[in-house]
């Protein structure tokens, strides 16, 4: 009984030793829901690309970004609008009932036929197309978000990026995983 | 001493788990990271929240739920599913034996037991044999569940009779979600079990996954103090107990476009284990102990169909086929389910949210009969037809929802049953909601409760007949109802607090029990006294208590989750109202239950989990013996030196050798290794 004792009481302070010492330590997994990583990344990754010219006619030098499907995706873009930043505006347009062009084409549908048809109708256009379907940029598409191990990474198409006139930061082509039409 | 030992344990945790508010404050800045102002090389490390919409949204709906993750699984390192379910609070847990687990809520942990339904993707695999579940044939691959519901209290007026304390829904991922291979080995000192998973696509709409279980555990301690006051009697547990199961599953996913989607799954299974039992006969020497090996076998085909129609509204058509037969020896019962069930949601006006749905179930079971059980007749086919409608009003949206809600029912046995209840969430501050719900549920006689033989004792006189005291089923009885009261608040005063707190009131009426009825002799096959003892509707009874959970982030790599439970139960005769727990099979129920859980990320690499448990004792009607209550600990430590491959070294009931949990077969400590791979 009284090794029990003491072996429980040794488990204890064990515990809470570890759990001091361990407070220091943080900065290891912060977590987000996936549409407010991916909001954050779209306003992050139109710093390193320059749109052709005459892309922006108005002087308020607005970004439209456009979605195909409404989902949670619009919900964390809302949260972040209030924010102050140095940022372009960015408004929110639904690409079917746009008339207005679309600088930012979010094709968040993971409908292969769908996404096949709209990327053909804007190819060569100056409209930043990013997805998050496997397969996105080999059929044309330039950004494509993927999860790997529960985090956010994305590929780029470098040749759909030339055709279309974007020039993108070496840096943001570092940090991606590059795709090329051969 | 033991006992101020616990208690000291006790206090310790209820003091940390208060502490988090005074050290919050002073840590607000990191934890509360702002992501927005990463850069995109910290962004890209930054994880997808686990938690689903879905989820939040359960989480946020007005009755008692807890969810169990995939991820907490994983790290309370339980290799079973009533294991597992000790995470949640007011849920009682105990092991009986290798393959035999009490699993309640709120309730007496055996006279209850039989008013939980319990759900894997959509299944009952609640038996109408003895109105509860067979813990020992259910299981799956651990590592697809996605999510487990638990949602106490009654859910009778979406899930019909049976669903009486609560409902508990084991949901497994989507094959889209399980692509690739996954394989386990795990090995200790009571089990090795092994797992592979494969999942694959056959075009971008078509997904599959297989996979295939088999494990082999160690039988249990025997009782300790066997060789004081028990020297004398058989040891019923005095052999090598050994459990064997094989599993095997498949399910393939069609996703036709974004409107439609079929779900097939199967799964095939067969479970072995040595056993004692004892056989009766009217001469010498009348009861003799037996060895034997207890199979069971099962199968399932499952499909869903969900068709999204508008935006506003889907139905969904779902139906199984189920077989499971198990020997319970020297019996053995079959059952054949077939059930379809159809469900239509549709959003009116924004003000109305409506789901309806009809069901139709038809059981047929067969039963080896032997003289110390058996059911007359040995073979029934019986039909359920059930409807239920559910509206869920915003009087003001977001801020207090109504809920009004019915359950319609037939079954050949009690006929024509209403369930139905009344809800309201209320949002009173942001971050703040109060619930509350009346509802009614019953639970259906179980085939044992109405056509059962059952014999109890077998004493034999000198001079006279011998004397058989024997249950008996009655088709006179009627459904035990329940009216339930509950109330219900939950705060998330930081955005890494979260806090649940439920208080109940469960009033029982017509629960069955025996009374004692007139002796009769039989001739048959030599003269006989028999002394029967009739199920009756002839208790009442009331539950209180209340359930504490709360989920603390600490830090960015530090999370504490706690769940506390507050239980009292009084059952008494209907004409007597005196209190009948000496009267009644089953023991007292842990008053006080407390878990407390840490996960610790150390590094990228190295996680530590570790689970602290209290259970209150319990008191024991038939040997009116007491079983101590027990403090007792699982730790997990996992090392992921690749992305592929994990090792984990676990243990459970880690502060003692052996404890007692409900019956006089100790549990024991328990420790493995694991080793996963993944891709």
């Amino acid at each position: 009984m009284k090794t029990n004792n003491i072996r429980i009481r040794l488990i204890i302070i064990i515990t809470c030793m570890m759990a001091f010492i361990l407070m220091p330590f943080h900065g290891f997994s912060v977590e987000a829901p996936e549409y407010t990583i991916k909001s954050i990344f779209i306003k992050k990754i139109i710093k390193y690309i320059t749109w052709p010219d005459n892309s922006f006619n108005s002087s308020d030098n607005a970004i439209n970004l456009c979605f195909v499907e409404e989902n949670e995706f619009l919900d964390a873009f809302d949260t972040l609008k209030d924010k102050s930043s140095k940022d372009r505006p960015i408004y929110l347009k639904n690409y079917w009932l746009s008339s207005q062009t679309c600088h930012i084409l979010f094709i968040n549908s993971k409908n292969r036929k769908l996404v096949e048809s709209i990327l053909s109708k804007v190819k060569n256009m100056p409209v930043l197309t990013i997805g998050e379907m496997e397969g996105f940029v080999e059929l044309g598409g330039i950004i494509n978000f993927i999860k790997e191990s529960d985090k956010i990474r994305f590929e780029i198409n470098i040749d759909s990026a030339k055709r279309s006139g974007f020039t993108i930061s070496s840096h943001l082509l570092k940090l991606s995983k590059i795709f090329r039409e051969e | 001493m033991a006992n101020r030992i616990n208690s000291f344990i006790f206090v310790l945790f209820i003091f940390i788990w208060l502490f988090p508010y005074k050290i919050y404050s002073e840590n607000t800045s990191e934890a509360d990271i702002d992501i927005e102002e990463l850069s995109i090389e910290e962004l890209m490390e930054v994880k997808v929240t686990s938690v689903s919409k879905k989820i939040e949204k359960l989480v946020n709906s007005p009755a008692a739920i807890y969810v169990i993750t995939q991820d907490d699984i994983k790290k309370f390192g339980a290799t079973s599913l009533p294991e597992i379910l000790r995470m949640a609070p007011g849920m009682q847990v105990s092991r009986n034996d290798l393959t035999d687990w009490d699993v309640n809520i709120r309730g007496l942990n055996e006279f209850f037991s039989n008013k939980l339904l319990v759900l894997i993707d959509g299944r009952s695999v609640y038996t109408p044999i003895f109105s509860g579940v067979f813990w020992d044939i259910q299981d799956t691959m651990l590592d697809d569940i996605d999510r487990i519901e638990i949602i106490r209290g009654p859910g009778a007026s979406l899930w019909g009779s049976n669903a009486v304390n609560g409902v508990i829904n084991i949901i497994t991922k989507n094959p889209k979600n399980t692509q690739g291979v996954n394989t386990s080995i795990l090995g200790g000192n009571k089990e090795i079990t092994g797992n592979v998973r494969y999942g694959g696509k056959i075009k971008d709409n078509i997904y599959y996954r297989f996979f295939v279980k088999k494990f082999d555990r160690e039988k249990l301690s025997d009782s300790e103090d066997k060789d004081d006051n028990s020297k004398n009697e058989i040891n019923a547990h005095n052999y090598e107990k050994k459990w064997v199961s094989n599993r095997g599953g498949f399910q393939l996913e069609l996703n036709m476009n974004d409107k439609n989607s079929l779900s097939i799954k199967s799964e095939v299974y067969e479970n072995q284990f040595k056993t004692n039992y004892y056989e009766v006969s009217f001469m010498e020497p009348y009861v003799f102990e037996k060895e034997g090996t207890s199979d069971a076998f099962g199968c399932y085909v499952l499909t869903d169909f969900k068709r999204t129609i508008s935006e506003t509204s889907d139905f969904q058509i779902k139906t199984y086929f189920d077989r499971a037969e198990k020997e319970h020896l020297p019996t053995k019962a079959s059952v054949d389910t077939f059930d379809v069930d159809f469900q239509y949601h549709i959003s009116l006006c924004d003000t109305n949210d409506i789901v309806w749905g009809l069901g139709y179930r038809y059981i047929m079971d067969s039963f080896r009969n032997s003289n110390i059980l058996g059911l007359y007749p040995d073979k029934l086919n019986q039909k359920i037809f059930s409807g239920f409608i559910q509206d869920e009003i915003y009087v003001c949206k977001d801020i207090f929802h109504v809920t009004f809600g019915s359950k319609f029912e037939y079954n050949d046995f009690t006929e024509f049953e209403i369930q139905p209840s009344v809800k309201f969430l209320w949002n009173f501050k942001e971050s703040h909601s109060l619930w509350g719900s009346i509802s009614r549920a019953v639970r259906v006689p179980s085939r044992i409760e109405r056509d059962g033989l059952i014999l109890q004792w077998y004493i034999v006189n000198e001079d006279q007949y011998p004397l058989i005291v024997q249950d008996e089923g009655t088709d006179s009885l009627n459904s035990e109802v329940l009216m339930a009261y509950e109330l219900g608040y939950r705060v998330k005063p930081y955005s890494n607090i979260w806090m649940d707190s439920t208080i109940f009131y469960n009033d029982y009426r017509g629960l069955v029990n025996g009374e004692l009825g007139e002796i009769y002799i039989r001739t048959n096959p030599v003269p006989h006294y028999v002394q029967p003892v009739y199920f009756k509707n002839i208790l009442n009874g009331q539950s209180y208590g209340f359930e504490l959970a709360s989920d603390w982030q600490a830090l960015n790599n530090i999370r504490f989750r706690a769940a506390y439970s507050y239980l009292k139960t009084n059952v008494y005769y209907e004409n007597l109202q005196e209190d009948a727990f000496f009267e009644i099979t089953g023991a007292l129920p842990p008053r006080n239950q407390f878990i407390l859980r840490s996960a610790i990320d150390l590094t990228r690499t190295i996680q530590a989990d570790f689970a602290v448990k209290f259970v209150d004792r319990l008191v024991k009607k038939e040997s009116k013996k007491e079983i101590e209550s027990y403090t007792d600990c699982n730790f997990r430590i996992a090392w992921t030196p690749f992305k592929t491959i994990e090792f984990a070294l676990a243990g459970q009931n880690l502060f003692k050798n052996k404890h007692l949990e409900q019956s006089d077969i100790q549990v024991d400590r328990i420790f493995y290794l694991k080793m996963t791979y993944e891709n």
